[in-house]
């Protein structure tokens, strides 16, 4: 299969492709199909965040921004995997794998279609704030798209199983909420991705603060109320 | 030709393409079956004959179909996603080749001169000429990267 293929048949057909999915048809063609596309989308992206400050954060944003996706797959997965299967599913891990990661290369290919709007700011533009804010929202916007797709995903797998549809999701939403903390917690973990201009090249900054104290600090800065040090 | 007609709509039906690959797809074929068709009756075939004729060189329908949905598909996505990444990638190598790691900026001038610059904007016009079927995505895709060049030299660039 074309790896660029993947991307069209979720988009065009995800009720086939989420069948298939449910049936375990051609599982590691289309994770490797997704995870090759989505890394290489995510990374494009990573650079044009990076870009505002230096070319060791273009390239450090590159790859940082698929770890970032991928790390917390690798974290979140298991906890969908055994909710659900408490309240009677019968898909596998690697079912429940290819799922989010259905979810991600949605995210990525959104965040792809974003990037010549953000490379557009970012050369138009020299507000660190008003950048960092534009990100975030497009993360929000494509994130939540991404996540719409799981929940439409998971309920096209789950259909015809056993008891406990209405558990599942419930258990679905659940994990949205915490994908969606893990997420923005390892991103701050993992920062920066863009680098304050008035600072160096860092490949991790210090732990300490949250990611949305920074996020409200930020908003205080644009909307004129303090000046974020 | 009613059952020309008949073996696309069969065709048709296995295609899950976006309308304008799919409309290309069955005009070539559509093409094809007509020049079939005719040659057999210029070798003396009934019309009925050479459809038939025409309908079995070509093949069961549904598997056609799905041929030409396997050698298809995806393609019109990877235009769209060459067409928005490309530009991007090379704006960004633009970047980088008026802007040093180290933060000074190359002048204009150095750059349009070297011919490192000459290969970037070449690259943004070829790469999608030889690699996009609609040669207008190319344009555009070429035409972005010039409103991204412009607005370096034009743009608050130097604050990098």
């Amino acid at each position: 299969m074309n790896d660029l293929a993947i991307i069209e048949t979720i988009l065009r057909n995800r009720r086939g492709f989420f069948t298939e999915i449910r049936e375990g048809i051609g599982l590691p063609e289309k994770m490797r199909a997704m995870l090759v596309s989505s890394i290489v989308f995510l990374m494009l992206y990573g650079a044009v965040m990076g870009s505002t400050h230096s070319l060791l954060q273009a390239l450090s944003s590159a790859v940082k921004l698929p770890v970032l996706f991928l790390a917390t797959l690798v974290i979140c997965s298991p906890t969908l995997y055994f909710f659900n299967v408490l309240f009677g599913s019968n898909q596998s891990l690697t079912q429940n794998f290819a799922l989010i990661l259905t979810a991600i290369t949605v995210t990525a290919v959104l965040l792809l279609s974003f990037s010549p709007i953000v490379l557009f700011f970012l050369l138009t533009t020299n507000h660190y704030q008003f950048f960092k804010l534009l990100n975030v929202s497009v993360f929000a916007t494509t994130g939540s798209i991404g996540v719409l797709f799981l929940g439409q995903g998971m309920r096209i797998v789950s259909a015809g199983g056993k008891e406990g549809n209405r558990a599942r999701h419930n258990v679905v939403r659940f994990w949205i909420v915490v994908y969606a903390f893990v997420g923005s917690q390892m991103a701050w973990t993992l920062r920066p991705f863009i680098g304050a201009p008035s600072m160096n090249f860092e490949l991790f900054r210090q732990l300490g603060g949250n990611f949305y104290a920074n996020i409200f600090a930020s908003i205080g800065e644009i909307l004129g109320f303090f000046t974020v040090m | 030709m009613s059952d020309i007609e008949g073996l696309l709509r069969q065709i048709q039906s296995e295609l899950d393409l976006d309308r304008e690959t799919e409309q290309k797809v069955l005009a070539e074929i559509r093409t094809h079956l007509e020049e079939t068709v005719i040659e057999a009756m210029s070798a003396g075939m009934s019309l009925e004959e050479a459809l038939a004729q025409a309908a079995a060189c070509f093949g069961v329908a549904p598997e056609v179909g799905q041929a030409l949905q396997a050698a298809h598909a995806g393609w019109a996505t990877a235009d769209a996603v060459v067409a928005a990444g490309l530009p991007v990638l090379l704006a960004l190598v633009l970047r980088w080749l008026v802007f040093a790691p180290d933060g000074t900026a190359i002048g204009w001038q150095q750059v349009l001169v070297g011919p490192a610059f000459w290969a970037v904007a070449l690259a943004a016009l070829l790469v999608p000429l030889l690699k996009f079927e609609r040669w207008r995505y190319a344009l555009v895709s070429w035409g972005f990267f010039w409103v991204v060049t412009v607005i370096f030299v034009l743009g608050p660039a130097l604050r990098w």
